[in-house]
């Protein structure tokens, strides 16, 4: 009956378009209401899942991408993955892949991706004469790219939710897969632009190139900073976001030099704008969650999942599905903790690793991001293109495939994820 | 408590399901005396109350769980004594190092009356005290050497848990105290950010601190306990047969809890031994208590009157 | 009524300017810590268990914040598809939760408070309270907001503009 009331009144809220957040904290009170639990136990809920210093993170490096971003990077990276692809058929598409990688390095967010390297590309695609529906598709599906590429702090998010899952190891674990879906989303791009015979890049003037690949460079850096003191065990993943935070800030403000160092007011707003969003969601989760455990949830459905399924890679394939599914639907930050909890279990009776699994999961919900009916990356990217939700889905159709594919490739062979974090004895 | 089932104090046969919150894995020594103590409150009370046992952290950390109990949604914990000194100071003096003179005589006290009058400190918090578990001693290991004496900690990074009295044990010692978060432990062992860090052989092997740093001494210096605790809301709704029930099977628990935390201390010993490390141990353990004097000189003055009733 | 709008204009004002204050400051204390644990070779007790209590105020600071900016996302897949009428009923629904979450943060989140008041915080010896009241200060705001969107139109941003996550 408890689970009833508490799944029954989320899905109910959820469908008549309360934020979700709000929806979480608001069924675990109605349950444990019910249960005669103290609302003050869900109040405190809320505080403690919050009050973590891994959490900690992701100020710093939504801070970091917003500091660099406002200070002129997306055009920096953009003229760097000129330098270095620009020039084969299809060229501009291409170095809309690869600067996504690049900035992938530098930030945790999608999103962020797509608007700002979206709001430059798109346009010069266009005057480009390459098809608009094209342009988008290309921009969005390897924005998805930053999920992967560290730093992400969805991680963050999922290394809380599974509770002791190293973030070191999840960040450097996601950078093979994150560079198999950039190769994959190229290879893909290309082909396409050979088959339609879209333009060559511009040659860029040779004397350009030394302040091109320097000022790009001095932006990447910070995926060094954050990777080398994180592996090295110099700083802990929430010191070294400080770090990289601190490192933007000289650079925009003491390199760069595009914007006074006033912006940081706007910057910091802005930084508390995405940080409002993403931890309301983290706090009522940890209420939810927690009710979910009291009503041992996992557990039932681990037991009914492993009966049911007749063999590990079944149970992967079925947990695949149902992440892709919800993906459609909801946004990633509160599946990751909602999911976590529930299917982690499950996930490693099936033999698979905390941090394979992590991985996976970034990648079955990022690829949620660019599905409809819900996926904030495609609104984004259509809105920007000016174009339909659906003509880009549909120029998406070919781009799902290869992500499908990838995500395939991540979930069975579990050496693309943990090669590296073995390696580094993470 | 503040779970289903309605209460008996009307006399009827009813049911009521108690949670008991643990925060090590279901087979670990502690969730072992959890269930043994679950096994005899429902034997004593003839199955009036059932305790279910949430191991595994899954009702979350141990200061979330105490906040929990205070408020009565969690009825019963097993939770480490080191947090329960925000709620009583007295429950301190437990993390002071080589307290006892030996197993024996600290199981003695801790079973008996001066153990019981320990836990009632924490009267006032909204917790009630039941019984005390073991976790065994703590030891030092490093990476550099074999320490043999107290001489030998000199110079040596020790990573110690974020309190005072821990970095003040370290540095009696000599050696240099650094406190960090336990996670972050092991690649500082590695990359050399620390020396060494100290803890009990379970925890040593199973956080494969020993795989990076192999000079384990053993010269046990501290050995807080664990507690298994009830919240007062539960308290105050037992009749006083009941929490006479629940006392003595508390109680009656820590023998079995005991030869599990025996039983795996063992095998982590030997498992450790077998991966290379170098146990050295301690013959002469008294220059260890001299070493130490100087806080005994600083805290003797808050802890004075338990010092004297646990050691005598 | 005008200066109901002055005092709220200075509620609103209050709010931001605390917490980009307190997310400043949550910012310079860790970069002192990485400071002082690398140069100065010595882990101040503090700086983690601080900069977490701020961190844990900016984010219910931020719960308020969002609903005033409408900023915390839904799933608008099927109330969308629905005359504007109706889809303003959900809202209004939705609004009423928004001040039911308020109160409860209110007096539970203070009821809490006061309990902890004698639980010590370990690295700062602060009472836990301090982490505790910031429940129902936002509880506060969230009612206020709350009651504000009931004379506003909607309460969710739209997508054109989002260029967070
Ligand atoms: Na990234
Ligand atoms: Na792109």
């Amino acid at each position: 009956m408890e689970i009833l009331i508490l799944f029954g009144s989320f899905f109910l809220l959820l469908i008549f378009r309360v934020p979700i957040a709000l929806t979480l904290i608001i069924s675990s009170l109605l349950t444990g209401i019910y249960m005669g639990i103290d609302p003050a136990s869900l109040v405190q809920r809320m505080v403690r899942g919050l009050d973590s210093f891994s959490l900690l993170a992701i100020p710093f490096f939504i801070l970091a991408g917003e500091i660099m971003n406002e200070g002129g990077i997306s055009r920096r990276l953009i003229n760097l993955a000129n330098v270095i692809i620009g020039k084969v058929r299809g060229g501009l598409a291409m170095v809309n892949v690869f600067s996504s990688t690049l900035f992938g390095g530098i930030s945790g967010s999608a999103l962020a991706d797509t608007s700002s390297l979206g709001s430059v590309l798109i346009p010069m695609m266009k005057k480009q004469k390459y098809d608009t529906d094209y342009s988008v598709a290309v921009t969005i599906s390897s924005s998805t790219q930053g999920v992967l590429i560290p730093p992400s702090h969805n991680m963050i998010i999922y290394a809380t939710a599974a509770g002791g899952v190293s973030v070191g190891a999840l960040f450097i674990g996601g950078l093979g897969p994150g560079l198999l879906l950039a190769l994959a989303i190229m290879i893909l791009t290309y082909a396409l632009a050979v088959k339609r015979n879209y333009p060559k890049g511009e040659a860029v003037k040779k004397e350009d190139i030394p302040k091109i690949v320097r000022d790009g460079l001095l932006g990447l850096f910070t995926v060094v900073i954050i990777m080398g003191g994180i592996l090295s065990g110099f700083f802990t993943a929430t010191e070294s976001a400080a770090i990289a935070a601190l490192y933007a800030f000289i650079i925009t403000f003491f390199v760069y030099r595009e914007i006074p160092v006033t912006r940081m007011g706007v910057i910091l707003e802005r930084t508390f704008r995405t940080l409002a969003m993403v931890l309301f969601l983290i706090g009522a989760s940890a209420a939810f969650g927690w009710l979910l455990a009291m009503l041992k949830v996992p557990a039932l459905v681990s037991d009914a999942l492993l009966t049911f399924s007749p063999n590990d890679a079944i149970t992967i394939l079925i947990i695949l599905i149902i992440l892709l599914l919800l993906g459609m639907v909801m946004d990633m930050a509160p599946l990751i903790l909602i999911v976590t909890p529930i299917l982690l279990p499950v996930a490693t009776s099936a033999g698979m690793d905390p941090v394979h699994f992590g991985i996976v999961l970034m990648l079955a919900l990022g690829i949620g991001l660019v599905t409809p009916p819900v996926g904030s990356i495609l609104f984004v990217g259509s809105a920007i293109g000016r174009i339909s939700i659906e003509r880009s889905a549909k120029a998406m159709l070919p781009f799902y495939a290869v992500m499908i594919v990838v995500l395939l490739l991540v979930a069975y062979i579990p050496e693309l994820s943990l090669f590296l974090p073995n390696l580094f004895g993470q | 408590g503040g779970s289903s089932g309605a209460g008996n104090s009307d006399g009827s046969t009813e049911t009521t399901t108690l949670r008991l919150a643990e925060n090590h894995p279901d087979d670990y020594p502690t969730a072992i005396g959890d269930k043994e103590f679950a096994r005899l409150v429902e034997e004593k009370t003839d199955g009036r109350y059932v305790i279910e046992v949430y191991a595994g952290g899954q009702l979350g950390e141990e200061s979330e769980v105490l906040e929990q109990a205070q408020l009565g949604t969690i009825d019963l914990a097993r939770v480490n004594s080191i947090p329960l000194a925000q709620f009583s100071q007295d429950i301190g003096v437990l993390s002071m190092p080589y307290l006892f003179e030996d197993e024996d005589k600290k199981w003695e006290k801790l079973n008996g009356e001066v153990g019981q009058d320990l836990l009632a400190t924490l009267d006032g918090s909204n917790l009630v005290g039941l019984a005390f578990y073991d976790s065994g001693e703590r030891s030092f290991y490093n990476t550099k050497r074999p320490v043999e004496n107290p001489e030998d900690m000199a110079g040596l990074k020790i990573r110690v848990q974020n309190s005072e009295l821990a970095i003040d044990i370290v540095e009696a010692l000599g050696a240099s105290a650094t406190p960090m978060e336990y996670g972050e432990v092991y690649s500082a062992l590695q990359t050399g950010v620390i020396d060494g860090a100290e803890n009990n052989f379970p925890s040593y092997y199973t956080s494969n601190h020993y795989n990076v740093s192999q000079y384990f001494t053993v010269n046990g210096y501290q050995g807080n306990p664990e507690v298994l605790l009830a919240s007062e809301s539960l308290w105050n709704d037992l009749s006083d047969e009941d929490k006479e029930a629940f006392r003595e099977a508390a109680l009656e628990s820590v023998e079995v809890q005991r030869e599990a935390w025996a039983e795996l201390t063992e095998e982590s010993r030997e498992a450790v031994l077998e991966a290379g490390s170098e146990l050295v141990e301690v013959d002469d353990i008294s220059e260890w208590r001299d070493a130490v004097q100087p806080v005994y000189d600083k805290y003797g003055d808050q802890f004075g009157d338990w010092i004297d009733r646990l050691a005598e | 009524m005008k200066t109901l709008r002055l005092i709220k204009l200075i509620l609103d004002r209050l709010l931001l300017v605390v917490s980009l204050t307190l997310l400043a400051v949550m910012i310079v204390i860790i970069i002192y810590q990485v400071f002082s644990r690398q140069i100065l070779n010595s882990t101040p007790s503090w700086s983690e268990e601080l900069s977490r209590i701020l961190f844990v105020w900016v984010s219910f600071l931020g719960i308020a914040y969002g609903f005033k900016e409408k900023l915390h996302i839904a799933l608008g897949l099927i109330v969308n598809m629905m005359p504007k009428k109706v889809q303003d009923i959900f809202d209004y629904f939705a609004k009423g939760l928004v001040i039911f979450l308020g109160v409860i943060m209110i007096y539970y989140g203070w009821n809490f408070t006061t309990l902890m008041a004698n639980n010590v915080m370990p690295g700062t010896g602060l009472p836990s309270s301090m982490l505790y009241v910031v429940m129902p200060i936002s509880g506060f705001y969230v009612t206020l907001y709350g009651t504000a969107l009931l004379f506003k139109k909607g309460m969710h941003q739209e997508f054109d503009d989002a260029n967070e996550e």
